[in-house]
């Protein structure tokens, strides 16, 4: 698809002009090498001989009722990208070819729209209903297609048709399609080269040697002597459950009754090839165009159609938090799995196993479906690293990835038979104190934490825990820590940061957990 | 309906509500109070129970005997693990828990799930999913306050929590000291304080910490009526090792002093020598 008018479409789509103003032509402008130049032009402003490229005051005194707009690349790319979301409503394999095409791989999807031709058609009106100007090509070659829809009248050509033809229409495609810096293209013009065919007709290496490799792979894939990959915008999922509806669903409980249904046909297919989902990913696209994904991950294969249907709750409930704009309700709603793994039939086993496997199936679901509301990164396993850093020794990473290496990590230390060195509660920052102590390796008399005296009871200590010297940075300093209960009862975790009169003058006090 | 018939009735439907919540057990009974502490901290019953420090400064306090309690669950009962569910304001007042410090304290790390939530709505949600799913004994500590957690809510998990057949405890450090004025469907209610420290004799270097030992009121135990006084405060120490609460009196307590660090720079070593 070629929508040789994306800029300008946007700027109409978002401020519909008034009437008078509608008469006017319109057109886009950038600073380009400090000229201020047009970079697109609406319908009108073309049929009054203004083309990009042009000099904005040249446009101006042509057309003094010109409307002018500045450009926004990056909104143009958002918009061709949204685009290229919408179209995966026909195709799966949907990519975005910047700055303003589109390439939809429909092989194997055709026939559900009545035919190429017809799918052609749909695909037009509905961008044309959306207010995009858009013309389209089908050929079993995307540069080609892209060509003929950039340069062309020919709006098919049949799967089946041999090289030679082929070939042919590449011949009759003007060299602009290869997109030459200006420079080649004039030489080329020069030359008296004008269309592709020209060039074809040419022996290789002279040509490979002026144009540079990239224009001649150009000029293959046109003439599909070789076969270029779409790079689609999302993976096509392997598995993938689909279904349409002649009008939008508006109601969260309708559309969840879909999902639950759509994830029987899944678990279906999964289960015949004998894998289970780890990533599953929902899509909406809604009536007008605009595109809602879900996507969640699991923390093991899954294949049942009940928990799967639960997490995709679980992510459409935060959606709806946010505000869930079902508008004039959802079409086509699709549902894939991303990425499987192999999963074996459950075996069913009553044994004292099978019961601690449950526990942990139960476990890995509850996971998943806190992860799917609160945020994966949110729910967290505690991993032992080896390190004497108490804020290094355990890493705490998302539960629903995969375990890192174990690490060969210490037991923990104990003061004493039955007396845990370290905290239950650590701060994820040490909390500033001030400290008054006795002798300048002592433990502290008292403290104020958080506006509050507290009194020693009781301590044992210091522990030191020197900064490690092979990653440190210079001023780390040595911490001596402090097992300190207030007369309260408070237990607290202290420590000193910096030798006295070695490592620092004043050394700073932190209260670094609670027991 | 006459005035007297009318409270009849009450007494009658309240005995019918007792009776299908202990699901057609008989009526209970009062127990005696050894038996009681036994019963309470039996972890075979599950069931949501709350952990409330009686001063803000308690609220570790609150966290450590609750962890304790699920450990003490979790060893007679094995489960998935613990899910912690820890929301931000409450890791900000009172930290994270320590994977270290939990290890040394009894608890292999791999049966660690921490879930971090925003705020009070989240945490009661994670609570009530993880209680409904049977998979582990659940800690929450919410900042929640009368509002955000209220009759509705705590009937939701008490009933998760019967569903999954799970024990859930909830810590609400924002309440301290509100325990006897919450209403809430909870089995039991704790209010912990932090256990008094070693005593240190006229004169004497101060003593070594004790192991963990808190101050504990039962506020409320269903089914245990008149076992406890909500009144009274018990001094209990938790023995990790055998993952058990006992009633101890504190002065029972082995003392020790601690030595001096060897370590010292030798400027100190010689101040300390010449006093």
């Amino acid at each position: 698809m070629f929508l040789p008018r994306l800029s300008t479409d946007r700027f109409a789509r978002k401020n519909a002009p008034t009437p008078d103003e509608a008469e006017a032509p319109f057109a886009v402008w950038a600073k380009l090498g400090g000229a201020e130049r047009l970079t697109a032009v609406d319908a009108r402003a073309e049929k009054a001989g203004l083309a990009p490229g042009m000099a904005v005051a040249d446009a101006r005194a042509m057309r003094p009722a010109l409307r002018l707009a500045e450009a926004d690349p990056r909104a143009d790319a958002e918009l061709l990208g949204r685009i290229a979301d919408w179209c995966r409503r026909f195709t799966p394999l949907a990519a975005a070819d910047p700055p303003n095409g589109l390439l939809l791989d429909i092989s194997g999807a055709a026939h559900l729209f009545g035919g190429e031709a017809a799918l052609l058609a749909e695909v037009e009106r509905r961008l044309a209903a959306q207010g995009f100007a858009a013309r389209g090509a089908i050929a079993p070659g995307p540069a080609l297609a892209l060509a003929l829809a950039r340069f062309s009248r020919r709006r098919h050509v049949a799967e089946g048709t041999t090289a030679e033809e082929l070939e042919a229409i590449a011949a009759g495609l003007p060299i602009a399609a290869l997109d030459l810096d200006p420079a080649a293209r004039q030489r080329l013009d020069r030359a008296g080269l004008r269309s592709l065919g020209d060039l074809l007709a040419r022996p290789r290496a002279p040509l490979t040697a002026r144009l540079g490799a990239e224009a001649m792979a150009r000029l293959d894939a046109i003439a599909c002597r070789r076969r270029e990959p779409i790079s689609p915008r999302f993976e096509a999922p392997d598995f993938m459950a689909e279904r349409r509806f002649p009008e939008g669903l508006t109601r969260q409980e309708d559309i969840e009754r879909t999902l639950h249904s759509l994830a029987r046909e899944l678990c279906l297919l999964l289960e015949r090839h004998g894998v289970g989902a780890r990533e599953l990913e929902a899509v909406f696209y809604r009536v007008d165009g605009a595109v809602a994904h879900i996507e969640t991950g699991t923390s093991r294969p899954l294949r049942d159609p009940g928990t799967i249907a639960l997490l995709l709750r679980e992510r459409l409930a935060v959606l709806a938090e946010e505000g869930l704009d079902t508008g004039y309700g959802y079409d086509v709603l699709r549902l894939g799995a991303g990425r499987v793994e192999r999963c074996d039939a459950p075996q069913a086993d009553l044994g004292l196993a099978g019961r601690e496997n449950a526990h942990d199936a139960r476990l890995d679901d509850l996971v998943d479906r806190l992860g799917a509301r609160l945020g994966p990164r949110r729910v967290l396993r505690a991993y032992p690293q080896a390190s004497h850093i108490p804020e290094l020794a355990v890493a705490l990473r998302p539960a629903s990835g995969s375990a890192p290496a174990a690490a060969e990590a210490a037991p923990p230390p104990y003061l004493r038979e039955g007396v845990p060195a370290r905290p239950l509660r650590l701060f994820e920052r040490p909390e500033p104190i001030e400290a008054v102590a006795l002798t300048p390796d002592g433990p502290p008399l008292r403290f104020r934490w958080r506006r509050l005296l507290h009194e020693l009871a009781a301590y044992e200590g210091p522990e030191r825990i020197a900064p490690q010297w092979w990653s440190a940075p210079e001023d780390a300093a040595t911490r001596d820590y402090f097992y300190v209960e207030d007369r309260e009862g408070g237990r607290f975790w202290l420590f000193r940061e910096g030798l006295f009169g070695r490592e620092s003058p004043s050394p700073r006090w932190f209260v670094h957990g609670l027991f | 309906m006459s005035r007297s018939g009318s409270s009849e009735r009450i007494v009658f439907l309240r005995r019918r509500i007792a009776a299908l919540e202990a699901g057609g057990a008989p009526a209970p009974v009062p127990a005696s109070r050894d038996e009681g502490l036994s019963r309470l901290f039996d972890p075979g019953r599950g069931g949501l129970r709350e952990a409330l420090p009686a001063r803000p400064t308690d609220a570790a306090a609150a966290a450590g005997f609750a962890f304790a309690l699920a450990l003490r669950r979790l060893r007679l009962r094995p489960q998935g693990g613990i899910v912690w569910i820890a929301e931000d304001m409450a890791a900000r007042e009172l930290g994270l828990p320590y994977g270290r410090g939990l290890q040394a304290a009894g608890l292999p790390p791999e049966l660690l799930v921490l879930a971090r939530t925003h705020r009070p709505r989240e945490t009661l949600w994670a609570m009530e999913e993880a209680l409904k799913s049977g998979a582990a004994v659940v800690i929450a500590e919410s900042w929640a306050d009368a509002g955000a957690y209220d009759l509705a809510a705590s009937r939701r998990l008490a009933l998760a929590a019967r569903r999954g057949d799970c024990a859930g405890l909830l810590l609400l450090p924002r309440a301290a000291g509100a325990a006897q004025r919450l209403a809430s469907a909870a089995e039991a209610r704790f209010e912990i304080a932090a256990g008094a420290p070693p005593p240190r004799a006229e004169g004497a270097p101060r003593p070594l910490p004790g192991p963990l030992a808190f101050r504990l009121r039962v506020v409320k135990a269903r089914g245990l009526v008149g076992a406890f006084d909500p009144q009274v405060w018990r001094d209990i120490v938790f023995d990790h090792q055998e993952a058990e609460f006992h009633e101890w009196p504190f002065h029972a307590l082995p003392r020790r002093v601690p030595a001096a660090p060897v370590d010292r720079p030798v400027r100190a070593q010689k101040r300390t020598h010449a006093r």
